[in-house]
């Protein structure tokens, strides 16, 4: 199921001296199974993109297409967009509330239709991809666990409804380089599943790893856009963008600046790292 | 010693489980020093400076803070003026609508003289260049802004030790080195600074790194010293800077480079004097 937005605009009290434009005029499409990044600094418009993307908010302008229909259309069955499209907000872990684990995690499955044993089996696998073993962790208060356990419980909620696409809300936010880590695996691996991944984040040494095409919010438009590696390769040319280069790209800077050219196309830690040690040599072959 | 604390212990008693989030904490602080707080999530980093200024009582130990006594309740005002905190979000931390009442606020509580209250409110505005800023709503400004101005309303109390909890986890790239900038310059100023964080990055410009894991002090010295011994930091769970993660990797491949770099710029001067 791609999702599209056509010449959305988003105005946040379109009524007062004080409204804000948040976003004017996008357009975008993410085909099925994609991993896209959303980057931007604080205020350009990315928490409001992903909101209309879920529905949770209605176009001031443009549309918002699931599968080529209008998801804010009269007639349009918004079950079918609670069914496809999951959003973890930031701090996800906040929202725990239910007595066990469990229970929590089987919430957004209320009205799914879905009898006893579909739900504990549903529940079961998402605890299980979030590296949970159910049968130990499934009675448990979720209020009892640890800041890094919670946010895989509140993720896991939202995995057990099984969506074809997952927006994430700065999802590393606050975790520690191992946590970071494994969430990123986890996701990584989602994505091979087939999972569209949509995932908001500062973290540019994150996105730069993990996605496959990037978008780049100013001001509430589309600054820039394209392959992940396309746009990392542009971003010293748009120096007024408020993103950071990742540091594998820095450092290729900072060398070629001292007269070290290496070749182009610097973004990740192993791109650098490769590239060094062909420079290098270092008497060795690199396998 | 502005902070000094001996077999510090402490535990949440969730369920009665009684696991204990400090053990046996020994911390030593000098006036004017700079200290990150290095580790994972659960390592113990924010309860141990929870204590500074007895957002925590103290179970198990001694600490004093400012030859205070953490565990006299008659100081705990006191205490808090003493050492102030900026913690990880920006939006939980603001009481009024405009930024100048924002930090007011805490002055007021506090007892400042009312004819005082409007010089200090400047004054810490300047301090994070957030001057001309005074009549904005703080929900409205960006989240480099926002944490600049809840550390305003702590700088205004002009508190001798500085605690940031995480402070920049929530930024943006801007935003992260416009805390960090002043960070720095509050250093400068003769501030203690004690700064939480799981970035080796960020810990690279203190002047000592305090290794927390499972609840124990794992290392305790300089940023060279700590952050470039990979043996150490994987053993706590932490990622190395990226210079020194490149030095040993070059290392394995047989290019060796003449010391291990902690900085960007130090790496690419390496790099430079091998040709």
């Amino acid at each position: 199921m791609p999702i599209e937005v056509e010449n959305l605009s988003y105005t946040y009290m379109p009524e007062s001296t004080q409204s804000v434009a948040a976003l004017q005029g996008i357009n975008l499409r993410i085909a099925d199974g994609e991993f896209v990044g959303i980057m931007g600094r604080t205020g350009s418009g990315k928490s409001t993109l992903i909101q209309l993307l879920a529905g949770l908010l209605t176009p001031t302008r443009g549309r918002v297409l699931l599968d080529g229909r209008d998801i804010a259309a009269k007639d349009y069955d918004r079950s079918i967009l609670r069914r496809t499209v999951g959003i973890v907000f930031q701090y996800p872990e906040y929202q725990l509330f239910e007595t066990t684990v469990a229970k929590d995690v089987a919430f957004g499955l209320k009205h799914s239709g879905l009898n006893h044993v579909e739900v504990t089996s549903r529940v079961r696998k998402a605890l299980e991809i979030m590296g949970f073993d159910y049968d130990k962790i499934h009675n448990q208060s979720p209020l009892a666990l640890s800041g890094g356990e919670k946010r895989r419980v509140a993720i896991a909620g939202v995995l057990a409804v099984q969506p074809k696409i997952l927006i994430f809300d700065e999802p590393v936010a606050g975790l520690d380089p191992q946590g970071r880590y494994s969430f990123m695996q986890l996701t990584a691996r989602l994505h091979q599943g087939g999972t569209t991944i949509i995932m908001v984040s500062h973290n540019t040494d994150v996105l730069s790893e993990y996605t496959e095409r990037l978008v780049v919010l100013e001001h509430g438009q589309i600054a820039l856009e394209g392959l992940t590696k396309d746009v990392f390769m542009q971003l010293p040319t748009h120096d007024h963008l408020p993103v950071a280069m990742s540091t594998a790209q820095e450092i290729a800077y900072m060398l070629a600046a001292r007269g070290m050219n290496l070749p182009q196309g610097i973004i990740t830690y192993d791109d650098l790292l490769f590239a060094l040690k062909a420079k290098l040599g270092g008497g060795e072959e690199a396998p | 010693m502005i902070i000094a604390g001996k077999g510090i212990s402490f535990s949440y008693e969730y369920d009665g489980s009684g696991i204990l989030a400090l053990h046996d904490i020994d911390i030593s602080v000098r006036q004017g020093e700079f200290v990150a707080i290095l580790g994972c999530n659960g390592s113990g980093k924010s309860t141990l400076v929870k204590h500074l200024n007895a957002l925590l009582s103290i179970q198990r130990g001694t600490l004093y803070v400012a030859n205070i006594d953490v565990s006299n309740r008659e100081e705990v005002w006191r205490l808090r003026r003493i050492c102030g905190m900026v913690f990880q979000n920006p939006d939980n931390q603001f009481v009024s609508s405009v930024v100048e009442e924002d930090i007011a606020f805490g002055l007021e509580n506090y007892e400042v003289p009312r004819e005082e209250i409007p010089a200090r409110v400047s004054d810490a505005l300047r301090l994070v260049n957030m001057a001309g800023w005074e009549k904005r709503s703080p929900h409205m400004l960006s989240g480099g802004q926002k944490q600049r101005v809840a550390l305003a309303g702590v700088l205004a109390l002009d508190p001798a030790i500085v605690v940031f909890d995480e402070a920049t986890a929530m930024l943006d790239p801007e935003g992260r080195r416009e805390v960090l900038e002043i960070i720095r310059q509050l250093h400068a100023m003769g501030k203690t600074i004690l700064m939480i964080t799981h970035y080796a990055e960020e810990a690279v410009y203190a002047d000592t790194v305090v290794l927390m894991h499972n609840g124990k002090v794992a290392a305790c010295g300089a940023p060279r010293e700590i952050l470039t011994n990979l043996e150490l930091m994987m053993q706590v769970q932490m990622i190395p800077p990226a210079p020194v993660r490149l030095y040993h990797d070059l290392k394995e491949a047989g290019i060796e480079l003449a010391y291990c770099p902690l900085t960007t710029e130090e790496f690419v001067d390496a790099i430079c004097r091998l040709k």
